[in-house]
């Protein structure tokens, strides 16, 4: 009897005493990641936009305990040494460690889905593509609101124009941020295109004139999960077009500037053959290898891919025989501001299924891979551009190829978010190209049903 | 008839009790793993799941969405070809050997391991290794078939649907030869030489013995062959994945690939259940009309 | 003078090597390729015969991926599921076949019919449950899923060989004061082990080679097996295609092994398992 007694005792105590404990939080305390005071010791734009990273107030306490974080990258690292260079600068001032996961492209979107939907805490960042998952990863629920570390009009400044609008969801919230950006630029060799052209018109006209049974006029990716949106998208922009009706969840590619852009991009292959048709096997950085192998005289794409031409080692055909100009605009009748291209965010947002001082933990990682200093190392290292603007007026900006111009570009950069299933999206426009060019059906009809599929796809009822 | 006669054969082995303590792992096994799971599979198809709005109970609106869905018919007429084109060439080539090698003796072993080989590689590396094979600009297919004057530039299977078609084919029957070859062997030399002599007898000449004798016993075993072949290669996508992706432009986009992608890229749960409920369905209407077939050997 | 020629020994040898030829012209150039340095891999015409073999390929597939996890994580996960799996099996064809029940008949249909059902299709479940289960990115998600996958086959393996077995040493030991149990292990053991290697082997195979299950369950070097640590060699930027023959041999060899080393085992489990339809 006397030992229940004492049981009894010894279990309402305990009992207590976690509910004492547990009060705190039930009584809504504040979280880890509440506790960082971001706008000290200086509001964040100027904490962040200086040359040297200056660690918000609170950082300390708010991830106590925290040894890792886990990020997923798009592909392997040896392609992105800025990104394992932040990450040990990151470490070296927090002293958490960061481990890269390095995850094969094409099923990165199933593998992140597949954490979410498991509610799992396996990787706490995630790496994803803005503009085409930004949306269905807001949509799925699965995201940790991070608009505590945008929380100050001067941090916009930093960046291109569209980024508060692209980075802010329908509900008004902030999950995403900037890892890596990228915009496309024309590449050419000199010795065959002696001007570089300004308009997409005299791309078709120089790619017909050059074209030898060696070497192709030009050259894109149509293969990749979603390559043929790229050249398309450019294409569009630079006529002052847009391929996003976001209000109707649509995506609109027989538009005027839709059409236009799909003629010339099937013409090039059928008709003026200056491009292959193998364009449909090449795969994101297939078209750029063509032009490395000195296989090709002009190619359109990221401004990263100057480092490889630079290398005599991974394109030994080309040394001293490239040249890079400002994205073309469509026509001479448009005006200078249609040099467009894409604004490509690779970005990374929070598992909302880790614990608290890793939520902070993963936004000081946020904080600190868009500021200045990471993405001094993204131009300066990787060749990639910089997100902050002002990284291009840095003297050392001088040593990469063509600075300005890349700047110039990063600021007339236009950035669409697509509709949820962005990915089954563009792989309808994929599908459809394939049959234009593969003689299944005329280029014309294959964009009509294009449309049609992409229209009866979308229907989020 | 004495006692201990009797005694040893009421002893015999016959124990229903016994023989379901020893099932009820295995009970387990299938009910947990698979009676559960299909259940789970079959509610899931009634269900809008897309990860995108909230889950609620649309009634057959997935299959509806499947019946008119221009991609799910692309992928089952896909499918159907494939299928088709892979069995009868494993068909063919799985004969082939089991004809040659039951007519060797030395060395047979040897030709029969390199026979198993392809089988017992994991597919998604056969569809690596082939990818490899048929690349445009490295690849020994296209060398080989050029310095055989069959072509004269590098073919593509990636621009080109029906040679994606064909791609996907060829790998697949290589892939299912090895086992096709075992069992038509097997069964080959599993008929008494009596009856070759008898044919032989009777004035038969070789081939009209092949048609006449030879396959009709091994019908039996055919037919097996013909069946787990067809069911396996309805549901691959390991091989496809790796090698064409699906395409180009839907040429190799069978109904396991949209299955993949619903769950993999379109995160539309409810559909893909749908369609992997579709899948089944196809696959025991076909079973079935091989077992019929089988039923009157 | 027709027959002697189709019937001859010549013939048959000279075909069936020239198609085991063909079909092994990808054996041949994955090894070939694994290593190559870079400067014979990306040429055209391809090099079939390399001048300077090297074990580069291997040595950056180890560097750059991690491939030890990958084969480590791959070893675990067969080796439980075979064990498992060749155990319950065992016991239940043992159960069925010698000491049949009236569920038996029933049983053995549900293990028939579930061959039929596609994986892939239930690929979609059994991702949920292992999601609500918190088991995403685990070996032990993959153990049960292979689990599954290689049950009905085994055991029907094994039952067709239990079913040749002769009762009457089994028998005749239970009447020497044997228990059945034990019969199970001192007699069906060591004369059935041909039949029970069999299941093991196939199982191994089956679960070593996995790939969509694998794919889908696990997301990082902790539990990812060899076969999707090369499908991601893949997935890059620019294919290390030496590399990735590397890795694939890496995959392919306890297939290739088994093949040459148990070859008996696997084509008696294939046939039995399969004619007995």
């Amino acid at each position: 009897m006397k030992r229940l007694h004492w049981a009894a005792l010894v279990t309402l105590v305990a009992a207590l005493g976690l509910a004492i404990a547990a009060v705190p939080t039930w009584a809504g305390a504040k979280k880890s990641y509440e506790q960082i005071n971001w706008n000290k010791p200086k509001p964040i734009g100027e904490r962040i936009g200086s040359q040297k990273y200056v660690l918000p107030e609170g950082w300390k306490e708010a991830v106590k305990g925290v040894t890792k974080i886990k990020v997923s990258n798009f592909g392997a690292l040896e392609h992105d040494p800025a990104t394992v260079q932040n990450a040990k600068a990151f470490e070296e001032l927090t002293g958490i460690k960061v481990e890269v996961l390095a995850w094969a492209e094409p099923p990165i979107v199933a593998k992140t889905v597949s954490i979410f939907a498991a509610k799992s805490a396996a990787v706490d960042i995630m790496c994803y593509d803005h503009p085409t998952t930004y949306m269905q990863m807001v949509a799925g629920g699965w995201l940790h609101p991070i608009d505590a570390i945008w929380n100050d009009p001067g941090v916009w400044k930093l960046y291109a124009p569209p980024t508060k609008k692209g980075l802010t969801a329908p509900d008004g919230h902030i999950y995403g941020s900037i890892g890596q950006v990228k915009t496309m630029m024309l590449f050419y060799r000199p010795s065959v295109v002696s001007k570089p052209p300004a308009t997409w018109t005299e791309v078709q006209e120089t790619a017909k004139k050059v074209t030898t049974d060696k070497m192709w006029g030009y050259v894109f990716s149509a293969g990749g999960e979603m390559d043929i949106v790229y050249p398309l998208r450019d294409m569009i922009y630079s006529q002052g077009g847009r391929m996003v009706e976001l209000k109707k969840q649509r995506i609109a590619i027989n538009t005027p500037e839709g059409k236009n852009a799909w003629k010339m991009l099937t013409d090039m292959v059928m008709t003026d053959k200056s491009a292959p048709s193998s364009v449909l096997e090449y795969s994101w950085m297939a078209a750029s290898d063509m032009f490395a192998m000195g296989k090709a005289a002009m190619v359109v794409t990221h401004t990263v891919d100057a480092n490889r031409f630079q290398d005599p080692k991974k394109a030994p055909n080309i040394q001293n025989d490239w040249a890079v100009a400002p994205p073309p605009k469509w026509d001479a009748s448009k005006s200078d501001e249609f040099h467009a291209s894409y604004f490509d965010i690779d970005g990374y947002m929070i598992n909302k299924y880790i614990s608290d001082p890793q939520k902070a933990a993963a936004m000081l990682f946020l904080d600190y891979m868009r500021s200045y200093e990471a993405q001094y190392r993204e131009l300066i290292v990787e060749g990639n551009e910089a997100a902050v603007i002002s990284v291009y007026d840095n003297p050392d900006a001088k040593k990469i190829p063509v600075p300005e111009a890349r700047k110039a570009a990063m600021s007339r950069a236009v950035l669409e978010t697509f509709p949820p299933a962005g990915r089954m999206l563009t792989d309808l426009i994929k599908e459809h190209f394939a049959y234009a060019i593969g003689g299944k059906m005329s280029p014309a009809e294959a964009l009509e049903k294009g449309q049609k599929a992409l229209d009866d796809a979308a229907v989020p009822e | 008839m004495n006692a201990s006669t009797l005694g040893v054969r009421r002893f015999r082995l016959s124990n229903p009790r016994y023989g379901l303590l020893l099932n009820i792992p295995g009970l387990l096994i299938v009910l947990l793993w698979v009676v559960f799971p299909a259940l789970l599979l079959l509610a899931a198809s009634f269900l809008r799941y897309d990860n995108v709005n909230p889950v609620s109970f649309t009634g057959f609106g997935n299959y509806q969405r499947l019946w008119n869905s221009r991609v799910f018919g692309i992928s089952v007429e896909r499918i159907l070809v494939f299928s088709l084109g892979s069995t009868a060439l494993t068909a063919l080539g799985g004969l082939l050997l089991a004809m040659c090698l039951s007519n060797v003796r030395k060395g047979g072993g040897l030709l029969r391991s390199l026979m198993i080989i392809p089988w017992a590689v994991p597919a998604v590396v056969s569809g690596l290794i082939w990818k490899w094979m048929f690349s445009p600009d490295f690849g020994v297919v296209s060398d080989l078939l050029m310095k055989a004057r069959l072509i004269a530039k590098p073919l593509s299977i990636y621009s080109d649907p029906s040679l994606a078609m064909w791609g996907v084919i060829i790998v697949d029957s290589w892939t299912r030869i090895p086992f096709m070859g075992i069992i038509l062997l097997a069964a080959l030399l599993s008929i008494p030489e009596q009856i070759h002599e008898a044919a032989r007898v009777d004035g038969a000449d070789t081939l009209k013995r092949f048609f006449y004798v030879t396959l009709p016993m091994i019908q039996g075993p055919l037919l097996i062959g013909l069946m787990i072949t067809t069911i396996f290669s309805f549901r691959t996508i390991d091989l496809i994945i790796p090698l064409t992706a699906g395409g180009p432009g839907r040429a190799t986009y069978v109904i396991g690939y949209y299955i993949w992608d619903q769950i993999t890229k379109s995160l539309n749960f409810g559909l893909g259940a749908a369609a992997g409920v579709v899948l089944f369905l196809i696959t025991s209407l076909i079973t079935m009309i091989f077992v019929y077939l089988l039923r009157e050997k | 003078m027709r027959d002697r020629i189709l019937e001859s020994k010549t013939l048959s040898y000279s075909v069936a090597i020239f198609v085991l030829s063909l079909m092994m012209m990808p054996i041949y150039w994955t090894v070939v390729t694994a290593f190559k340095p870079d400067t014979e891999t990306y040429v055209f015409p391809p090099v079939y015969f390399p001048s300077n073999p090297t074990f580069e390929p291997f040595r950056l597939l180890f560097e750059f991926y991690p491939f030890m996890d990958y084969v480590a994580n791959s070893l675990i996960v067969t080796v439980s599921t075979t064990l498992i799996v060749t155990v319950i099996s065992m016991m239940a064809a043992y159960g069925i076949s010698l000491y049949p029940f009236r569920g038996g008949r029933v049983m053995l249909l549900t293990l028939l019919a579930t061959r039929i059902i596609p994986p892939l299709s239930l690929l979609l479940p059994f991702y949920l449950v292992v999601s609500y289960l918190g088991l995403v990115d685990t070996l032990l998600s993959m153990i049960i899923a292979n689990i599954y996958l290689t049950y009905p086959f085994a055991v029907l393996i094994m039952k067709a060989f239990f079913d040749n077995f002769p009762r009457e040493i089994i028998e005749s030991a239970i009447v020497d004061g044997c228990s059945r149990t034990g019969a199970l292990f001192r007699i069906v053991l060591p004369v059935g082990a041909p039949g029970i290697a069999s299941a093991g082997i196939i199982t191994f195979l089956w679960t070593w080679n996995e790939f969509v299950y694998a794919f889908v369950f696990t997301s990082t070097p902790k539990a990812q097996p060899v076969t999707v640590g090369c499908f991601d060699a893949i997935g890059d930027v620019f294919v290390h295609w030496n590399q990735m023959c590397a890795g694939a041999l890496v995959a392919a060899l306890p297939g290739i092994i088994f093949v040459f080393v148990a070859q008996k085992y696997l084509i008696a489990g294939l046939t039995s398992g399969a004619v007995k339809a």
